[in-house]
This record gives structure tokens, sequence and C-alpha cells, in this order.
């Protein structure tokens, strides 16, 4: 928000001061015109031409930062029609367009984790499915001899739905660290990321009930895959 | 104990395996089932183990029709016959112990009986002391020895050998045999396919004898 150039320091203080307790505001930061030159001189490379200027052209600028709940437009844009009512303003300049590109960021994201959930599930049921598939050959004798025996179909299914079991165990344990593990590599990168737009944004790791949900998720798939595979197996065999 | 009525097998493709096939095993009694190859001996071995059904007629294992039988209840039926292959059908992976006690495992015995019935059977059969050996380490007359352990050892009424003497020497096949005789003495059915014509004859025993799908003798 940028003041008017004939706005005080003090005025600006106080505004800031009163800005603070709007309730749709979570902090504000008030740049004194002096100290923006000063930053301008050491970072724009026009340093010694802004040393020619008789007075300085910069005004007072108070950094708003809403508080975290508004994030849709509409309620931001009635935030900022707020702050316009003030006197002494001369522009509210809110970043609305990087905030757009964030939810559209976030938003392709989301889909990407979704698709890759649904295809990495997928293939969770191949891959048992496959497993146990090479398992039957390997144990077809077995099989053959335990049913002349006269072993039942549960008693015949039972050892590969164990094994079901633990290889969407294993996948749902190994997956959990997987994704863990990602988080520690790039949350480093992540967070001067975001301190660059000057944000706190941090990744999370994986909270133990999300863990054992998906491990449960996980094992379910196995157990589903080898029964579906082991049945069509038992099928053909019976007459 | 099994009787077959007016059973015909015909296979896709039209070709007729049995033919009107009728005969009665009694309780208790012993007989062989001859034939060339070809001649249905396997397929009427295959519907008293219901890997196949009859196309027509029925057949009865212990006044039960096992050719209409449900698939949920054919476990339980097989459990009733003890069955012996040529070719042994051994787990070549686990011990003899195992191997024998399969049966009881899958009838959900408890680990004390099983132990206790495994070496009776292994007994029967003279291979006691050799529990924790693999088949393959033993000699062909005794992994068929195993084979039959493991089919009598959940007493079943009914044996069902196919070609149980098919890769022995004479000496074996008759020792076999006698083993077959001691079971039929204490009360089980036995029916065993054979093409060894003159150890059949020796025995004495009821021949069936199959021809093209037909029962051409049935004398005993």
């Amino acid at each position: 928000m940028f003041l008017n150039q004939s706005v005080t320091l003090q005025r600006a203080t106080e505004l800031s001061t009163l800005l603070q307790q709007n309730s749709n505001v979570s902090q504000t930061v008030l740049i004194d015109k002096q100290a923006a030159l000063e930053e301008f001189r050491q970072y724009s490379g026009f340093g010694s031409a802004i040393s020619t200027l008789a007075d300085n052209p910069l005004p007072h600028v108070i950094q708003i930062t809403p508080i975290a709940s508004i994030d849709n437009q509409a309620s931001l844009t009635l935030l900022v029609t707020e702050l316009k009512k003030q006197p002494d303003i001369q522009l509210v300049q809110m970043d609305m367009g990087w905030l757009d590109r964030l939810n559209g960021i976030l938003n392709i994201a989301q889909r990407g984790v979704s698709i890759i959930t649904i295809l990495l599930g997928f293939a969770v049921l191949l891959i048992v499915s496959n497993t146990i598939r090479l398992e039957l050959q390997n144990r077809r004798d077995e099989i053959d001899i335990t049913r002349l025996v006269g072993a039942t179909r549960s008693f015949i299914m039972r050892p590969f739905l164990y094994s079901g079991f633990w290889y969407g165990f294993l996948g749902g344990i190994v997956a959990c660290l997987l994704v863990n593990l990602s988080v520690w590599l790039i949350d480093g990168p992540t967070s001067s990321l975001a301190s660059l737009y000057s944000s706190s944004f941090n990744l999370n790791y994986m909270p133990f009930t999300h863990a054992v949900l998906w491990t449960t998720f996980s094992i379910s798939l196995g157990v589903i895959g080898s029964w579906i595979v082991v049945s069509r197996y038992l099928s053909e065999l019976e007459s | 104990m099994l009787q077959f009525i007016n059973v015909s097998k015909r296979y896709p493709g039209g070709v007729d395996a049995l033919k009107n096939v009728s005969f009665e095993l009694q309780n208790g009694e012993m007989a062989f089932l001859t034939g060339h190859s070809g001649a249905g001996k396997s397929t009427l071995l295959k519907l008293i183990a219901i890997l196949e059904r009859s196309t027509q007629g029925q057949v009865m294992l212990d006044n039960q029709n096992i050719s209409r039988i449900s698939k949920r209840n054919v476990p339980y039926a097989r459990r009733k016959i003890g069955m012996i292959f040529q070719d042994h059908r051994l787990l070549h992976d686990h011990t003899v112990f195992d191997n024998v006690a399969l049966p009881l495992i899958i009838a959900g015995l408890d680990r004390h009986d099983i132990k206790r019935r495994v070496r009776a059977a292994l007994d029967k059969v003279g291979l006691l002391g050799k529990e924790q050996r693999y088949p393959i380490t033993l000699s062909g007359g005794e992994q068929q020895r195993i084979g039959i352990a493991r089919a009598v050892v959940n007493r079943p009424p009914m044996i069902l050998a196919d070609e149980p003497t098919g890769n022995l020497d004479p000496d074996l096949s008759e020792e076999i045999m006698h083993l077959f005789e001691q079971f039929n003495q204490v009360g089980v059915t036995v029916l065993i396919a054979s093409h060894d014509l003159s150890l059949i004859e020796r025995m004495g025993y009821r021949t069936l004898s199959l021809s093209q799908g037909e029962m051409v003798d049935n004398h005993g």
C-alpha cells in the first residue's frame, strides 16, 4: 500500500498500527521512505543517479499480509476496497496474479498427486497379482496334490492370501517411507523457495494416522489382488 | 461302496471315453481294473476322483451321487477315497512326515493326533524311522509306500490306485500288492488299475476289463 507523498512518518506509523487491528489483517510492516531509498540505492544499480536527486521521490509503504483464512479472490478484493477508503492512500497494489498462479499450480499438483495415487494403486494390484501368479505356477504340483487329497478351496487359497497381505503391507510401509524420504529431500529447497515469496510455507511429514490408513489400503489391495488371481486359477481347475 | 449306473463320458469333440458302464463294488471288496491304454481306465478313475463329471448316468460313492455333487462338496467326497498314483505325486520339498500328514492337516486334526497317525501309517508301510528324510532320497518302491501311507493315513473307506506298480520290478510290485491286501483285510474297499495281467491273475481277485470305453469283462 503506497501512501501519499505528503504523509509524514508519524502518520504512517499510526496508520500501520490501526490497520493491524483489522480482523482480516494478520501483519503490517511499515517501510519508511528513507529506508526504501537506501534499499533502492543499494540494489537497483541507480545509486549515483539517486544521489543527484534533491529530495526522496519514494512514498512510505505499508506491507499488509492478510490472514491465512482469506484464500478466495472475492474476500481479498473486499479487503482492498476497504483499505482504499482510508485517506492518505495513493495506491493499493495486490499481488493477486501471484496468488492466482500459486493456486493454479497447487490445483495441478493436487490433480497430479491424485492421478499418481490411482496409477500406483493399479500398479500395486498388478504387481501383487503377477507375483502371486508366479507363485501359483511354482506351486502348481502342490496345489494339484492338496486338491486330490481333499483340500477345500479356502485351504488352498489361505497361504496365497497371506502372501498378498504381506506384499501389501511391505508395499504400504515402503511407500510411506519413500514419501517421507522425498519430503525430507525437498523440504530444504521448498522452504527457501517459499521464503523468497516471503511465505512460511512448509512441507509436512506424513502423519502417523495417514500412514496407517495408506498401509491398510495397500494391504486390502494386496489381499484382493491375490484373491482374484487364485480364485480364477482354481475355477479353471475345478470340474 | 462304489456303483456305476449306466455311466457314459463324452469329451468335447465327440470322443466317447466310456459307454454305458455299470458295475458295483461292495463294501470291503478288492478288485482290479484292466484294459489297454485308451480303453477308458483313466477316465473311469477320474470320475471316481471327481476330476471329471459323467455325461450320463450316476457314479455313486457311499450312497452319494458324486457325478452331480456341488463344487463345494467335492473336497469332502474326495476325503473318502485314498488315492495312489503311478508317479507317486509327492511333495518333493517336504519331508516324508509332512507328505503323509497332508490329508490330516487338511482335515484340521491337532498336532498330537497327526503325529500319532502318521507314525502308525508309516509303520504299516514299513517306513518308520524315515520321517525326516526327503522323498527324493528314497527308492522308487519306498516313494510309492509314502504315497500309500498318505492314502490311508486318514482311514478312508476306499483306496483307489492308478498303476501303483507301473514303475516297480516284480518283487517290489508283489510287496506293494500285499500291502493293499492287508488294507483290504481290515475292511477297506480297494480298486487297483493295472496292466500287469500275470500279477492280477496270481492274486485271484475280481477283475473289471475295459475295452474301447465298454465294460467287456466283469468276473470275480
